[in-house]
């Protein structure tokens, strides 16, 4: 609840700063902002004292921590943290989406089966105002001359709200916005429901914001005097290592003030955000159909590998906790010869989350692993070849399903999820899909199965007419939620439109999906024992089959050198044409899309004793990447 | 090395079928193995104990931090 101990205790923490960064709702509660932290540390640089108002924290002890995840984690399309703002930020109370699915809304597990409590939430009405009212004042009394509020995704009604209560208390009070939702066109669009704010910082923002403290310490800074808010234009930062190392102390301050007792802090569960890129190395050449999160900042740049492990050794220092958060969007490839192996050969392991290309092959798999690497997402999305190449992702189904079989063989954990509904789709592609699953329940099952969400910034949606795509407009949820007269086209960042789509005209096959998608998570998510496709070696002659998929021939097989090859190579030496066949028949291995694809997994020396061509592959590919040899030593020492 | 009596098609059928034997075997395969007729050495013995034990998969993290397309939600690199 949101009372007198809470507020006074906020007020205590941000004591007296010239600045105050705050991160509204609907933000996840389990990590902090590198953003505001990082301008932290730059207005740190300029001599602005600044402090981080965790205003998602705050909610969330005030609403309970489920249910903040519920409304953070709910379907993007529907906009429930933006509804939940509404009345404050535009005097309009929207409705709460009725039904389990509306229009293109896409939709998470947190939500499944929630939708009636949280409606009860929504009518019990007040509690966004008093959020405000009490951030509003905590901000005023703390003497802040400036206030800077962020907004990505589902932040900017709240922080709407918040700009305006500030402003209504103490007009001299500078308000600045910025995020994502103010990249490009966003930002005018924002400018228009947003009078409250005197400037709105546009994309990449360290170099303007530096500019900006500058003047502000120099009092150099007035309001604008124009109705709208000022647009402080960005760019792209070149130098990702002139970057300081963000200081997370005021998030934990405010944790464990906020949720002391949340399951976040009791599982050790926060997560360190952390950079080593920006952009994307495979959309510049090729950019996915669908991707948007990039937005004008698609050219890729990398920090300096040693300067980034020496940062994240700081970082873990100072934080409770190992758990690193890659903001990447695309680990640099060039980091398996070099971050990688640093990081491998450090005492003090991390456990790291980080998005990867999907063609990885086993050693490179290792090397994560090794590295700390343990959550990867790779963007997998579809596990159908035409499918993929009609979205550009650069890779085949085949490398998707073996990346799956490598990290589970390595103890790598995959977040990933299906995707359909893509304009000029073919049914067939997803019939392939659904025939495929019940041989991979052994694998490490997606997240979902979502729609395709046309993004602005994507190719779908800035080359519309090329990919036969008509009538594109906002998603129904921004005209529930914007107040009349809003350029709603401007702010939105999520779109429909008109299009042939074979998967969309046939929902009956996505249900089927769907449900096997379910199966599967819910065979992983028992207290039992996870299926399982494994192959132990019992000595050079000898291996046991232990196979417990639902499409598993016996549970239990003794299996010869030869078989277990196949079974985990997917080829037979000497091209033994029975072996193969006895393969398929056992379902150790599939025929899928004109090839023979193994599917067992096993341990990574077994593996790795089986493939005597991969053993040889893996010293050639060390040699290749490893051209330090202290380094290279480091990691056969492994 | 494998004795005369050791018959790959009757373990796997016991393993298939006999709850008594299979609880047996995946308890302590070596000796389960050894009785059968297999010669097994130790260091075979204990890579074998240590990979059964090591296959009881990965825990799924609870919920997941998915928004459009799947995208996991992050913090934005712009302010």
């Amino acid at each position: 609840m949101i009372d007198d101990r809470v507020t006074d205790g906020l007020r205590r923490l941000i004591g007296t700063p010239e600045l105050v960064l705050v991160n509204p709702p609907f933000a996840g509660i389990d990590r902090p902002s590198y953003a505001l932290h990082l301008l932290q540390a730059i207005a740190s640089e300029q001599g602005v004292a600044s402090r981080i108002l965790y205003g998602n924290l705050l909610l969330a002890a005030s609403l309970g921590e489920l249910e903040y995840e519920r409304i953070c984690y709910a379907s993007s399309g529907a906009l429930l943290g933006e509804r939940f703002f509404a009345a404050t930020a535009y005097g309009k109370k929207p409705t709460f989406p009725a039904g389990e699915r509306t229009g293109t809304h896409i939709r998470t597990s947190r939500i499944d089966g929630d939708l009636e409590k949280l409606h009860d939430i929504y009518e019990q009405g007040d509690l966004a105002a008093r959020w405000c009212e009490c951030l509003a004042d905590a901000l005023v009394q703390s003497g802040a001359r400036a206030v800077g509020i962020t907004t990505t995704f589902e932040q900017s009604a709240a922080c709407i709200s918040l700009a305006r209560a500030v402003k209504q208390r103490d007009s001299s009070i500078l308000v600045l916005i910025g995020g994502a939702n103010c990249e490009g066109e966003m930002a005018g669009g924002l400018a228009r429901i947003c009078g409250s704010a005197d400037f709105i910082f546009s994309g990449e923002s360290e170099a303007s914001f530096r500019d900006w403290c500058t003047r502000f310490a120099a009092g150099a800074i007035a309001p604008p005097s124009g109705e709208e808010p000022v647009i402080v234009g960005g760019a792209p930062c070149q130098d990702l290592d002139s970057l300081p190392l963000p200081d997370y102390s005021d998030f934990y301050d405010q944790l464990f003030l906020l949720l002391p007792d949340s399951k976040v802090l009791a599982s050790n569960a926060v997560w360190l955000p952390f950079e080593t890129s920006r952009g994307c190395w495979w959309g510049a050449k090729h950019h996915c159909t669908f991707c948007g999160i990039n937005g004008e900042g698609m050219g890729f740049r990398q920090k300096d590998a040693d300067k980034a492990v020496a940062d994240l050794a700081r970082l873990a220092e100072r934080h409770p906790t190992n758990r690193v958060l890659m903001l990447d969007n695309i680990m640099p490839h060039t980091y398996f010869g070099t971050l990688l192996p640093k990081l491998a050969s450090r005492e003090e392991r991390l456990h790291i989350f980080y998005e990867q290309k999907a063609n990885l092959d086993f050693r490179r798999v290792q090397y994560l692993k090794n590295a700390g690497v343990e959550v990867i997402q790779p963007g997998i999305e579809a596990l159908s070849s035409d499918l993929l190449r009609h979205m550009r992702k650069g890779v085949k189904a085949h490398q998707n399903i073996a990346l799956l079989r490598y990290a589970l063989m390595n103890n790598v954990f995959v977040n990933w999820n299906l995707l359909h509904s893509f304009p000029d789709d073919h049914l067939e592609w997803y019939t392939a899909t659904r025939d495929l699953l019940p041989f991979l329940f052994h694998l490490c099952p997606p997240t979902g199965v979502f729609g395709l969400s046309i993004d602005r910034f994507s190719p779908y949606f800035d080359l519309a007419a090329d990919f036969g795509l008509s009538e594109v407009k906002p998603v129904s949820s921004y005209y529930d939620v914007l107040p009349e007269g809003a350029p709603v086209d401007r702010i939105a960042y999520h779109f429909e439109a008109t299009y042939r789509s074979g998967s969309r005209e046939n929902p009956a096959v996505i249900g089927e999906i769907e449900a096997l998608v379910a199966q599967w998570r819910r065979a992983w998510e028992s207290t039992g024992e996870v299926p399982r496709c494994h192959v132990i070696q019992i000595d050079p002659e000898h291996y046991l089959l232990i196979d417990t998929r639902p499409v598993a021939a016996e549970t239990f097989a003794m299996l010869t050198a030869p078989q277990a090859r196949i079974g985990l190579l997917g080829t037979a030496e000497g091209g033994d044409g029975t072996l193969v066949d006895w393969a398929l028949s056992r379902n150790l291995c599939l025929r899928y899309e004109d090839a023979i694809l193994p599917l067992a997994t096993a341990d990574p020396a077994v593996y790795l004793g089986i493939d005597r061509r991969a053993e040889k592959g893996l010293r050639a590919f060390d040699e290749r990447t490893l051209t330090d040899p202290l380094t290279r030593d480091a990691v056969r020492a492994l | 090395m494998e004795h005369g009596r050791f018959n790959k098609e009757h373990i796997e059928h016991k393993l298939n079928h006999d709850e008594e034997f299979r609880q047996r075997f995946l308890e302590s395969p070596a000796d389960v193995l050894r009785s059968e007729g297999l010669d097994l050495s130790d260091e075979n013995a204990a890579k074998l104990q240590q990979q059964l034990s090591d296959t009881r998969g990965q825990d799924l993290p609870s919920g997941a931090s998915v928004a459009a397309n799947g995208v996991m939600i992050s913090i934005s690199k712009s302010f």
